[in-house]
């Protein structure tokens, strides 16, 4: 089965239907899957408390 | 309005970086600091965040930042986190940005009993990272830096605060040398920025603001990272991927999300994003009025028309960047990296050339992802 985002369906930006299946980069599927998550989720800020680099780690 | 605040907790720094942004692009404001963040400035601030929080009920993040901010010492920095951890409980963030040289088992202690999220500047291997962070001696850094993340990774209790490494772009390095050896740290995540400067003063590696040389690089590396079987994650190429999907990043610089970024200077000064420091002298200054943690309410600072000023600043005005159809993935760029003497920051990024290729090469890997 073939799993489909289209981006902007959560906010603007360009039409992007991707496939997910058809996704050989390891990196691509999970940001794939997180942008989806994030429309699901409808999040309003913008990050996750998700232990990822701080907002000015200069 | 605001989601992030720098506490300069050190304003000095035991390695001489030769682009670091805080001394050597002209600003000489550090100067007129005192050495490290003394005790009331430390309490005022803990106090006026945990009110900040009170009110707003937004997360916030604060990063310990310097200069070298574990110049502070180990009692003062355990005293810090405490303060800082009472005043804002998870999720609220509390993230140091150390170089790593005096990261040791002791200050590690301190970050993992305050839930302290730690980054280090890692440039690549030592030929690379040594080429430019360099003590006062001028020594490399890397081997200390190097033990320093061993250290982190050793320890089952402080390897989930390892945020990750910070590495500044050197165009005229191999990339896949420094991704593979940066992914071989076992760093969860990288992050690479590219060297500060503006219109007035290229930086070092960059011929003209139409040459690429940064973007080559980067894409170079993107291309390595997207077909890496087992990635650590790149947050710079993880944004601009979502935002080209539509969705949001999480770092200043990129998209068009506004971030609401202050700094408390050692002395108590609050003063904008420190990187506009890149642009000119003094561009950091708040300069009528001029505010202290110890004496003004950060509400007041935040609600003020000033602060509107300047937050509102990180939107680009340059008509070439508000007619560009990838505004939304570049976000303009670094507002410091727009800067002229003759158009202040009314202008493309100096790397604009360069972002245009890098998300052009992303476009690529969506049109044909199975072979780039």
């Amino acid at each position: 089965m073939t799993d489909t985002i289209v981006s902007n369906e959560c906010k603007k930006g360009n039409e992007l239907d991707i496939e997910l299946e058809s996704i050989k980069s390891t990196a691509l599927a999970r940001i794939v899957e997180e942008v989806r998550n994030e429309c699901k989720s409808d999040q309003t800020s913008p990050t996750a408390y998700n232990r990822t680099h701080n907002r000015h780690n200069r | 309005m605001i989601d992030t605040v720098l506490l300069k907790v050190a304003s000095r720094c035991n390695l001489d970086c030769s682009y670091c942004y805080v001394y050597h692009m002209g600003d000489e404001g550090w100067r007129d600091q005192p050495k490290r963040m003394p005790y009331a400035v430390q309490l005022a601030a803990a106090r006026q965040l945990a009110h900040l929080h009170s009110r707003s009920q937004r997360r916030l993040q604060v990063v310990m930042h310097g200069g070298e901010p574990l110049l502070i010492g180990p009692k003062r920095l355990q005293r810090l986190c405490g303060l800082l951890r009472s005043a804002l409980p998870a999720p609220n963030e509390i993230h140091v940005q150390t170089n790593g040289v005096l990261l040791t088992d002791k200050i590690i202690d301190t970050f993992v009993r305050y839930d302290v999220g730690i980054s280090v500047s890692l440039d690549g291997p030592p030929n690379v990272h040594d080429r430019f962070r360099i003590d006062r001696r001028g020594l490399g850094s890397h081997g200390r830096v190097h033990g320093a993340i061993a250290r982190l990774m050793s320890r089952d209790d402080a390897r989930p605060l390892f945020t990750g490494v910070l590495a500044v772009v050197d165009p005229s390095s191999d990339p896949v040398t420094v991704y593979n050896y940066l992914k071989a740290t076992g760093t969860p995540s990288i992050d690479f920025l590219v060297r500060d400067g503006n219109h007035v003063c290229l930086p070092v590696g960059k011929a003209s603001v139409d040459s690429t040389e940064f973007g080559r690089w980067m894409a170079k590396v993107l291309d390595i990272y997207l077909s890496d079987p087992e990635p650590p994650r790149v947050r710079v190429f993880d944004d601009m991927l979502r935002l080209i999907m539509g969705g949001k990043a999480n770092k200043e610089g990129l998209g068009t999300p506004d971030y609401g970024i202050l700094v408390v200077d050692t002395d108590g000064q609050v003063n904008k994003n420190d990187t506009l420091k890149v642009a000119h002298a003094g561009a950091d200054r708040f300069d009528d009025p001029s505010w202290s943690i110890l004496c003004d309410d950060i509400l007041d600072i935040v609600q003020s028309s000033a602060y509107l000023t300047y937050y509102h600043q990180q939107r680009p005005t340059a008509n070439v960047c508000r007619d560009c159809s990838e505004l939304h993935v570049c976000g303009g760029g670094m507002v410091a990296h727009r800067w002229s003497d003759e158009r202040g920051y009314d202008n493309p990024t100096i790397f604009c050339a360069d972002q245009q290729l890098l998300i052009a090469r992303m476009r690529k890997w969506f049109t044909h992802h199975e072979s780039a």
